[in-house]
């Protein structure tokens, strides 16, 4: 009923706007996209598949923007029938998301769900991330003013998209942006420098319904942030500092959160370097104290390790650690000139990356609070990236790149198995060719290996575990632009411990791609893991079967 | 300039107000006195809650939920009656650690309520929420005690078990008052519960995790009525309506289970609907 009466108003919105003048539609046009995923299960005792009795499993979602000027009215329907594994929580149909907004050079104003993000996201954001099944859009009202040029003030409050309803926890919030050389320009040396700077404060209420404990119903976090920017260098902080949030993630903690983010980088021609750091102490921030994994999640920590692009390097993912963690990552690009021993007509192009991730060295007080000296950094070694890629073009044509990763996981902290793996150590080389015989047509391969070892040995016959061992991995992909796209690879897991999972993972995928729509249909094994993208993860199960993904926008 | 002024003014203002009026900073002492009344423990004026918490004896952070089952059933004390049931894949045996603690009932509930695939250790309080928001995680499971412990009871329930050890049998009865209009959809469910099972638990508040000589409580173990029990009537259960039923349950010949430290606890509720329990009472086997 809800939803008839939803699409009876939006439909009577669109055809009054017809009706009334032929200027308005003249001026109103509808936008929207279109998504199915769907996986056919087929059951795989090797890598021990889940039971899936429909077999096929989709997930759907269609969004419609209806736009008139200044206003903007759209929403989202969202159809899980059933969900594909790993997306559990979604089970079911409706609208997910609808808003209507009003946008002006001076102001935006929005109904409804909406998505918005203060300075880096330490104290909120809120986006999709469909790989992830992530969604904490929020359901309330925003602006967004613009009262001079230089000057952004947002405002906002509502409750955070928790699966098919809302956290209770309301979320109120407020940021101002200070583009200082837009407001004054006198005092720019140079049109390609910048000086912003920022505030935010966002407040969370929830009631205390707790007989035992004192919760604070009311929790505040602040920050504030500048940025300077110029020609061939930027550099940018962000300090938060969140009041005492006791809630189930910090196992009931009364201590204060705090963050600090600080970047660099330094980019003049052929070169790039980029230094990050950043600490967490007790930051994470959700609207329902009890809820824990990705429900409820207000604020965005990003993780500072690489994002590869290897299926080999992604086994052992990094998840941001909120309640605490210190990171560091640094980067350097350099392009050799070309009258050098590695130049030539297309000069060689070197990335060499580090990152590494410790836990806070901390210590108990009591029941509720703990002692973490600001410059405290622990001894346990969360996760250390080290990677060189070295990137040549040969002519026209033939393009090669080679990888090296090494790659030190504390699979207990990061993938909450505590006592099974102790640490691993993996080792990534990854060569990858590339020729184009035409404009339109081109071959790529890749081949990869992982050799790992680890603390301690896998002697469990765990399901989600097997993961270990040596692999191996070879791709080849054809594509003939600008409709097809053939790939085929194997993973192969040759130095699992257990000798019966020493399996293959054999997949092959063909996408057609015309205008907007784009069609791929996949059939093969997928093996279990993490699958993260910024630091934040989602378990993906092993599965054996074929997959269909259908987008188009409109 | 001057509107800037007064913007940045009205944003500082704004921002004073937000920080004097959001904030609820917590002195210790941390804990409230808890003042719950807890002298009304007749089950014809009481509605007692069932938490089911579902765990695992290889989740590590499911002892802390155990611990916060735990000090609410002292809290609320008489009002609360925990079961455990161990299920999903942290509770999956191995090479290891061959104790199984699952049960045929343990997995058909965690499989309709999808406990497990949503991540051990959550629970299900009265099974009130369902479909959409009847797994709780343990920080929820007070307020969903709080608004239901203020609701009245439809039924009481008094039961009595006994154990024969020549025939290996528990049995006993179970009668049941409605204090309002019933529906044909109740259903009654008898469960066999275990206490103090000295076995391994994997808990992250220790290092190495592994807790060997682990206590586990209120441990499902079996039924008498299957997974959703019998149906008390075909029609429309009228105010006042009597019930006695007996139910016997012989051990299986191989199950280690020691009759000293079993329970049975009964409990009504709408099957084929809502799901929710109405009311749950508990007895030591005798």
């Amino acid at each position: 009923m809800k939803l008839k009466k939803i699409v009876s108003v939006f439909v009577f919105i669109i055809t009054y706007c017809f009706s009334y003048s032929q200027d308005i539609t003249d001026i109103s046009k509808i936008t929207g996209n279109f998504q199915m995923d769907a996986q056919l299960y087929n059951k795989d005792n090797v890598i021990k598949t889940k039971d899936v009795p429909e077999k096929v499993r989709t997930n759907n979602y269609i969004y419609f923007n209806y736009n008139l000027g200044g206003f903007n009215a759209g929403l989202r329907y969202e159809a899980y029938m059933n969900e594909i594994l790993g997306y559990e929580g979604y089970r079911g149909s409706g609208i997910a998301n609808r808003f209507i907004s009003y946008n002006s050079d001076i102001l935006e104003a929005t109904l409804g769900n909406f998505y918005e993000q203060f300075g880096s996201g330490m104290l909120l954001r809120t986006y999709e991330e469909r790989q992830l099944g992530w969604d904490n859009a929020i359901d309330g009202a925003k602006f967004r003013f613009k009262p001079v040029t230089g000057i952004e003030i947002k405002g906002l409050v509502g409750r955070v998209r928790d699966f098919w309803s809302n956290g209770s926890g309301i979320v109120r919030g407020g940021d101002a942006t200070v583009s200082i050389f837009e407001l004054f320009p006198s005092l720019k040396q140079s049109g390609s420098m910048s000086l912003v700077a920022g505030g935010s404060i966002v407040s969370k209420y929830e009631p205390d319904q707790s007989a035992t404990l004192k919760l604070p119903q009311n929790v505040a976090a602040y920050s504030g942030r500048l940025q300077f920017s110029g020609e061939t260098y930027s550099i940018e902080g962000e300090f938060a500092h969140k009041i005492n949030d006791p809630m189930n993630v910090n196992n009931f903690s009364y201590n204060s959160g705090n963050g600090i983010v600080l970047n660099a980088a330094y980019f003049p021609d052929k070169l790039g370097i980029s230094l990050n750091f950043h600490r967490y102490d007790n930051m994470d921030f959700r609207s329902d104290r009890g809820q824990a994994g990705k429900e409820t999640v207000i604020n965005f920590l990003p993780t500072l390790t690489k994002q590869h692009t290897y299926a080999l390097a992604s086994i052992y993912p990094f998840a941001t650690q909120p309640n605490g963690e210190i990171g560091m990552q640094g980067e350097l690009t350099y392009t050799f000139p070309r009258e050098s021993f590695a130049g030539g007509e297309y000069p060689l192009r070197m990335v060499i990356n580090y990152s590494r991730a410790q836990a806070l060295d901390t210590s108990k007080i009591d029941d509720f609070t703990y002692n973490s000296p600001f410059t405290g950094i622990s001894k346990n070694l969360l996760y250390q990236d080290a990677n060189i890629e070295l990137i040549k073009r040969w002519s026209p044509k033939l393009e090669t790149s080679f990888s090296y990763i090494f790659i030190t996981s504390n699979r207990e902290v990061v993938e909450n198995h505590p006592g099974r793996f102790g640490r691993v150590y993996a080792h990534i080389q990854a060569a990858e060719v590339l020729y184009r015989f035409t404009r339109k047509h081109s071959i790529r391969f890749e081949i990869q290996n992982l050799l790992s070892s680890q603390d301690k040995k896998i002697t469990l016959e765990d399901k989600d575990d097997q993961t270990n061992g040596n692999w191996a991995m070879g791709l080849a992909e054809l594509t003939i632009a600008p409709a097809w796209y053939v790939s085929l690879y194997d993973q192969w897991n040759y130095g699992n411990d257990n000798p019966d999972l020493r399996v293959h993972y054999p997949n092959a995928a063909i996408a057609f791609v015309h205008n907007s729509l784009r069609m791929s249909i996949g059939f093969g094994r997928q093996r279990s893991g993490l699958l993260c993208v910024g630091g934040i993860c989602r378990q993906v199960p092993s599965a054996n079967g074929f997959t269909l993904s259908l987008t188009s926008s409109f | 300039m001057k509107y800037i002024n007064r913007t940045i003014i009205l944003l500082i203002i704004a921002v004073l107000l937000y920080v004097t009026s959001s904030c609820d900073r917590i002195e210790p002492p941390y804990t409230d006195i808890v003042k719950v009344d807890t002298t009304a423990k007749d089950n014809d004026t009481i509605r007692r809650i069932l938490l089911e918490d579902y765990t695992g004896f290889k989740c590590v952070y499911c002892p802390t939920a155990q611990d916060f089952a735990k000090n609410l059933d002292s809290i609320y004390s008489g009002r609360i009656i925990l079961m455990a049931v161990h299920a999903g894949f942290w509770a999956d045996t191995d090479k290891v650690h061959t104790y199984n603690f699952k049960t045929p009932e343990g997995d058909a509930l965690d499989k309709f309520f999808g406990n497990s695939g949503l991540g051990n250790p959550n629970g299900l309080i009265n099974r009130v929420g369902y479909p959409d928001n009847a797994v709780l995680k343990s920080g929820k499971w007070e307020a969903t005690i709080q608004n239901i412990l203020i609701t009245k009871p439809k039924m009481s329930i008094k039961l009595a078990a006994t154990y024969d050890k020549s025939t290996r049998t528990i049995s006993g009865t179970a009668n049941i008052k409605y204090l309002e209009d019933g529906s044909s959809n109740d259903n009654l469910c008898l469960y066999i519960l275990e206490d103090s099972i000295v076995k391994y638990q994997a808990d992250v508040r220790y290092s190495p995790p592994d807790r060997w000589d682990y206590v586990h409580n209120h441990v499902l173990r079996g039924s008498f009525t299957g997974t959703w029990g019998e149906q008390l009537s075909t029609a429309a259960i009228v105010k006042g309506t009597q019930f006695s039923k007996t139910f016997s349950y012989q051990i299986p010949a191989g199950k280690d289970w020691r009759t000293g430290q079993l329970k049975v606890i009964g409990f009504i509720h709408d099957f084929q609907k809502t799901y929710e329990i109405w009311q749950v009472a508990e007895t030591d086997v005798k």
